[in-house]
Order: C-alpha cells, then structure tokens, then sequence
C-alpha cells in the first residue's frame, strides 16, 4: 500500500496537465475562470512539493513505478533531496508568476488569456515532469512540452517576439536533438533508459567511445538550453520580448531546469568519479569564467533592461556553472560538493524573477523599455523601484542579501580547490554588475525629468504618483524580501542538512 | 481551395465525397484495431483528421467549420487527454491507492487482470485518437484560416 | 554564402570525423546479441568452482557478493536457460502487485574456465511474457501504452500543446 504522499510527484504533474486541459474546455465557455484554475492548481502543487520534501527529508526518497512496471521494465519516479529542493523552488517562482499574471496578461494579451493559460500550464506540466522523473527518456519527452510551450509563450507577444522565438525554436530543437542522440548511444550499448540502471550498467563502460560520444552530446545539447556562455545567443533576444512573467520563469526556471538535467546527467547518470577522470569540468569553468565576464561586459553595453537583465542572466548561469565545475574539488561543508550551484539556483530565481517582474511593471504602467526613459520613476512608482533596488543591491552582492551568499561561497569554493584565478573574475563581476545596475538606480532616483524646472517637475510628479495595482506589487515584494530573508537564512547554516543530503546523494562534500 | 463563384470541381467533390466516409471508417478501424495488429491512436487519428482537410480543399473552409465547429474541436482535443490521463487516475482510485497511476489492471473493466490491461490499452489509444484528431483538424483550421484572410487582405 | 558553405563544409567533416571515431564502439546494427535487444555484459568471473553450484541450482556466493557491490539486486535462484549447454538465467524478486515474483534479470554464461555475468535488456521480457502479461498481441502497442505509457501520454501532450500553441499564436476572433 502506498502512502498518499507516495502519490504526490505523479499527481504534481498529472494535475497540472489535468488542469491546463480544464482551463481549455472552461475558457471556452467562461474566460474568467482560466486564472483561478491555474492559481488554485499551482497552490496546490506549491503545497505538494512541500510535502514531498518534508517526506524526502524526514522518511527517505520516494521510488515510484508507473503503470506499476518494476523498472528497468518500466518508467520510475525517484524524488530524492535534490529533485524535491528543485520542485519546490520551481513551483514557488511558478505561482508567483501566475499571480502578478493576472492583470499583467488582461493589460497585454487581452483576448489570448485561455490559450495563454493553457501553455502557462502545460510549461509547468513540463518543468515538473523533467523535474521528478528518474528516467531519461522520459525526461526528454518532458523536455520536449517545456520548449514547445516556451516557445509559444515567448511568441505570444506578438510581432516583434517571433523573430527571438524562432531563434529559440531552432536552437532549442537542435539541443534537443542532441540530447535525445546522446540518449540513443547510451540505449545502444547499455540497453537500458532508468537513470540508476544507467548509473550501475555504465562504470565497465567509461572508456566506450560511444559512452564518451554520449556524455558530449548532453553537454552540448544542455549547455544550449542553459544558454551556456558561446551557446546562449538566443537568450537575450528572447528574454526581452517576452512578457515579464514569461522572461521571469524563462530566467528563473527554464534554463535553471536545464541545468539540473544537466546535474541529473551528469551526477546520476554518470557519477563523480567518471567526472573526475575527464577535463570536462575544468573545462566548464573556464567557459563559466568567461560567461561571467562577458555576460556581465555586454549587460553594460545594453540601454533596454529587459536586455540588459538577459545578458546579467548569461552571467549568472556562468555563476551556476562555475559553481557546478568547482563541486568535484572542494569538498568542506558549507560550501563544498553542489552547494554553491544549489544556493544560486535559489538565488538566481528570486533576484531574477523580482527584477524581471518589475521590468514588466515598468513596460505595464508607462509602456517604458529604454534605461534613460526611467527618469523620475524612482518618484513616480516608489514601492516598485525600491523592490527593483533590494534585488538589484542582491544581483551586485551587498552582505546580507542572496547574491553576497552566493558570491561569497562560490570564491571559497574556488579558493579551496586551488583554483584562485576565479576569485578575481567573481570580485570583478562583482564591479561589473555593480556598474549596470548603478546606472538604472541612478536614472530612477537622481535623473530630473527633462524640460521641466525642479519645482514644478516635483508637484507634477506628486500629482502623477501611480503604482501598480496590488496584484502585481505583491508578488514582487514577496520575491524582493525573500532576496534578503533567504540570504540571512543560508549565512544562519539553516538550510544546510537539505544540501548535505543533495551532496551525500551524489558521493560529493562529505567533510563537515 | 476553390471557391465557391463557378470554380467547383465536379471530379474533386464527387470522388471526396464517396472517399471521406471510407477514410474516416478506415481511421476508426486503425484505432480500434492497434491492439490486434499494425495501427494505433496517432496513425488512426492522423487518418481522421485528413478526411476533414479533404473536405476542406475539396469544398470550403466555411463548409469544414459548419461540420466541425471549434467548440467540438476544442472539447474534443481536451476530452482525448481528459480520457488517457483519468484512466491513469482511475487506477490509483480504484485499487483505493494501492495501484501506481497508469496501472491499467485495476480498473474494474472485468474480472481478469490481463484483459483489464488490454481494456486500458484500447481505451488509452482511443483517447490519443480524438485527440490527434482534433488538434490536427485545429492546427489545419487555423492555417487555412490565415491563408484565406491573407487572400482576401491581397484582393481588397 | 560562401562562408556559409565553408562552415558547412567544415561541420560535415567534423561531424564525419566524430563518426569515424565512435564508430568502432557502436554495436553492430541487426545483431541480435546487441546490448539493446538482448543483454550488456557486467563482468567475468574467473574459475570454474561456480559451475558445479550453478547445476545445483546454488549461486555461488563470491558471484552474488559482486553483484551487490555493484549495485544490483542479489540473486534469488538461477536456472538452466532451456536449450543450451553452459548457460544459466539468474532471476531477481522484484514487487509487482498480480504478477510473478519473480523476473529473468541475469544471463550468466560459461566461457571456459570462467562465468561471464551479463543483464538482460528490458526488452527481452516485453518479448517473452507480454502477450501473457497484457493479453494484447501486438508488441508495439504494449510497449507504448503499457510498459512505457507515460512516455505516451507525454508525447500525446505534447501534440496537444503544439495545436494550442499554434492557437495563441494564430487564431484571431475566437473566444479562447
């Protein structure tokens, strides 16, 4: 007898699928109801994920067989901490994005909201089915449903999106299609699709050219979907027509997922010690040193901030990455093993999320785009900007804020293996981003509005004082405050053991 | 796509209209018949929806939307999953949780296990039948739906 | 254009190149002895002293203690593979509600002195016990709706995702 809480990382996925398929039939007839549905559905999976991983940590990884089928016979379901952590943090982002949807969508696809709901819903089907499944040609049908729905979402726009949709489309098929050749030359010598089969079958293997072959085509194919740094062109493009709730999870969670299949490939398929007789992940280092910098140079470069945010997303997938090359050579508690890439995974989506959520509050108020036309604003909309201030001084690492954590534990990590030629690239990203997001903080706080004596500019502008409704300000506050809330938890070691429990499923850490 | 001012095809229309009936029979025959043989629910639903884009470019648009109205389309593209993916949760409500979702040999179809499963099996197929179906017919709709708005944008 | 084709040109030859150097490792395409139809070696086991044991219907210990160190689920028998001299099919319990406890999962072969220990694929038991399993002849919709049915539902959703794609994307004057 299974417990209900057995059955919960099946019915994450298959109620979100249920009720994408709902809000298709009942947008028909009232399209009213399309966000209450999803919003109810996402709360719902919001509080599963909690539960799975209350269960993950408390009792032990979930196992669960579809169809009943014993694998390697069938498809198996394994929530471990690492699946469960990533869960929630999806669904959270998830849910926030919904609920700052709501007048967002009615202002910008006035008469698509049921048709934007259901892919909104079957994005999230997607991203949860890659998530908890444990195997992986299971995880590319799942990978499949996220780029189809990602590319139609980023599209929704309109015209001038479809140009940058397409670039995704095309690239992300191509991704595709290596990871699924990648899965082809494993199933070709091994015989077998489950995730922990594949672990056991391929040790004998390592030094198969096809295993080999195999492991370069996920890395390939992966690094195109996490926009990895000479593979990330069609993320700018991208991210910065899409609407803002879009970009938020296009930013926060999409090219995240893809970077925890790449963890899953990388850790689960092969292990730790495959990883440590290659110089792949030295390899990825030096790719993720040079995204930091040159994603963060081309950040500077850019005057719309929605593109500017994109490329800062280059770079911090490069924060990601770097982090994740560094977890087979430090090991020491804090910050050893996967925690610094598991920390900023977090990070990254609520510093992300927040800025672009009020990117898009900017461009729902004021129809506003460029960095120089955000003069006054600071005045204008002053709940809003100071939400884009705490999550901007977090992007640049100020103490007790979740980029500073992040920062801090990525430079030791690096010191620790010895490899000190990251430290200065992250303390000069550091400076780099400090100068980008300076220049928006000082065009919205200290600019005077054109044309206008400072008097008179100032009672206009008390007069013109206009925020966003609260359905939208709300989530951004949320995401804004945990920007600091979570980085005094992570300095305050409390979410430790979960990472701890991540490490130790994947043989890496281990000294405390 | 003709149109309807004297430009129809007497050998076009007359041929569909005697083939669409066979190609849908066809179609249901390739559904209902995946478990015994070659066939299945995408082929057959690929089938199904091709007798409609026959209808279509041997008539009209107009005349394929009057037979096929989108509001069946939209249902009828929800109720293929609603079909596949509720017996999948049958299975967890029947066998009171025990069972895995998509365990077809707990839903009480008949008595035997097996055959239970091969139940399942057809009515899953049934279910992506209608669906690919329908989305099929959607996606052509919409696209000839375009096309002709394009022609008329092009002639006034 | 012409760098164009240049760049072409060159993704061909690397691409070619690639194949020259896996090419070798691929099992060979129709083999039916192939890892992916049939079964992928573990390891060899060296000594004869097994196959007295495996006759008696006993696994031999240091062969079972391998598995476990591998990883593996530990033998609960072994049998005579019907028809063929020096070969031995280990099975594994496994929990399927309704079904045998009992499931084919190792081949173990003699080669001389020594055991080779392989796994059969999964697809060795679609082919032998679907029919019974699933009471459904064609092998082709059992392993799509049944042994990997989800895979199916994901691929149904995504055809659904694609018409409703192409329906925000599309469609105007309509109520969704």
């Amino acid at each position: 007898m299974l417990s209900f809480v057995e059955h919960l990382p099946v019915l994450v996925v298959v109620i979100s699928l249920l009720s994408a398929i709902t809000i298709f039939i009942t947008g028909w007839i009232n399209k009213k109801t399309a966000w209450y549905i999803s919003t109810a559905t996402l709360l719902s999976q919001f509080i599963s994920s909690i539960f799975i991983l209350h269960h993950v940590m408390t009792v032990g990884p979930i196992r669960y067989r579809l169809g009943g089928w014993v694998p390697p016979w069938g498809i198996e379901y394994v929530m471990d901490a690492l699946n469960a952590y990533v869960l929630v943090i999806l669904l959270f982002l998830g849910l926030v994005c919904v609920i700052y949807s709501k007048r967002n969508i009615d202002h910008e696809l006035p008469d698509k909201g049921v048709s934007f709901y259901t892919v909104y819903q079957l994005l999230i089907t997607g991203l949860c089915g890659i998530t908890v499944t444990g195997d992986i040609f299971n995880m590319y049908v799942f990978i499949e449903i996220t780029s189809l729905s990602a590319y139609a979402l980023i599209a929704s726009r309109g015209k001038i999106a479809l140009k940058a949709s397409f670039t995704y489309l095309v690239l992300g098929s191509i991704g595709a299609c290596f990871f699924l050749l990648g899965i082809g030359f494993l199933y070709s010598v091994t015989g077998s699709l489950n995730i922990h089969d594949l672990s056991l079958l391929l040790p004998p293997l390592y030094g198969n050219r096809v295993v080999l072959a195999a492991f370069v085509f996920f890395i390939v194919g992966l690094s195109i979907k996490m926009a990895l740094f000479p593979l990330h062109t069609w993320l700018p493009d991208a991210h910065a027509f899409a609407p803002a709730e879009i970009s938020a999870m296009l930013s926060g969670i999409i090219i995240e997922i893809s970077t925890y299949a790449f963890i899953r490939v990388a850790f689960s398929v092969f292990t730790a010690r495959f990883l440590q007789s290659l110089p792949v992940f030295d390899i990825l280092c030096w790719l993720a040193a040079a995204a930091i910098i040159i994603g963060s140079v081309l950040a500077i470069s850019q005057t719309n901030l929605k593109r500017m945010l994109a490329y800062s997303s280059v770079a911090n997938m490069g924060y990601i990455v770097l982090a994740l090359g560094l977890s087979i050579s430090a090991r020491k508690a804090p910050w050893g093993g996967l925690n610094p890439s598991m920390m900023h995974i977090l990070n990254h989506a609520l510093m992300k999320g927040c800025l672009f959520l009020v990117a898009g509050a900017f461009i729902y108020k004021a129809d506003l785009w460029e960095i120089r036309d955000f003069r006054g604003l600071g005045r204008r909309m002053p709940y809003t900007c100071a939400a884009f201030v705490i999550a901007a001084l977090s992007m640049i690492g100020i103490p007790p804020s979740v980029g500073f954590v992040s920062k801090l534990y990525i430079i030791l990590a690096s010191i620790e293996a010895k490899k000190f030629f990251f430290v200065p690239v992250l303390l000069l990203s550091s400076l780099l981003n400090l100068i980008y997001f300076w220049r928006v903080i000082e065009t919205m706080y200290m600019k005077r509005v054109e044309g206008k004596d400072s008097a008179h500019t100032s009672h206009e502008l008390h007069l013109q004082k206009e925020e966003i409704p609260l359905g939208m300000l709300a989530p951004i506050w949320v995401l804004a405050s945990l920007c600091v809330i979570m980085g005094i938890l992570w300095l305050a070691n409390i979410p430790i053991p979960l990472l701890n429990q991540i490490n130790s499923t994947f043989g890496l850490g281990g000294i405390r | 796509m003709k149109e309807e001012q004297g430009e129809r095809d007497v050998i076009i229309e007359t041929v569909a209209r005697v083939m669409i009936p066979f190609i849908q029979l066809f179609a249901l025959y390739v559904i209902i018949h995946g478990a015994g043989g070659p066939g299945g629910g995408f082929q057959g639903g690929v089938v199904f929806a091709s007798g409609f884009i026959l209808y279509i470019i041997a008539f009209n648009l107009a005349g394929g939307r009057k037979r096929f109205p989108e509001s069946a389309n939209t249902i009828l593209s929800s109720v293929g999953l609603y079909i596949y993916a509720g017996i999948g949760l049958l299975a967890i409500l029947f066998s009171f949780g025990a069972a895995q979702y998509l365990n077809y040999g707990f839903i009480p179809f008949t008595s035997h296990f097996e055959e239970n499963r091969a139940l399942g099996m057809d009515f899953v197929e049934m279910g992506i039948g209608i669906t690919v179906m329908a989305i099929i017919a959607s996606i052509f709709f919409d696209l000839a739906e375009k096309d002709e708005k394009q022609k008329e944008g092009e002639d006034g | 254009m012409r760098g164009l084709r240049l760049i072409t040109l060159i993704l061909i030859i690397l691409l070619c190149g690639l194949f020259a150097y896996v090419a070798e490792d691929i099992p060979v395409f129709g083999d039916p002895d192939a890892p992916a139809i049939k079964s992928v070696e573990l390891f060899t086991m060296k000594g004869a002293e097994g196959v007295s044991l495996l006759n008696r219907q006993i696994v031999p210990g240091p062969l079972s203690g391998e598995l476990v160190r591998r990883g593996f689920p530990r033998p609960s028998r072994v049998e005579k593979a019907a028809g063929r001299e020096g070969e031995w099919n280990g099975f594994i319990k496994k929990e399927e509600p309704r079904y045998a406890a009992e499931e084919k999962y190792y081949r173990i072969e003699r080669e001389g002195d020594d055991l080779r220990v392989s796994r059969y694929a999964f697809v060795v038991r679609w082919m032998e016990k679907g029919l019974e399993e699933t009471a459904v002849p064609n092998m082709v919709t059992y392993g799509l709706a049944d042994y990997r049915g989800y895979d199916t539902l994901g691929e149904t959703t995504v055809i659904f995702t694609a018409g409703v794609s192409v329906i925000l994307l599309l469609r105007r004057r309509s109520r969704l």
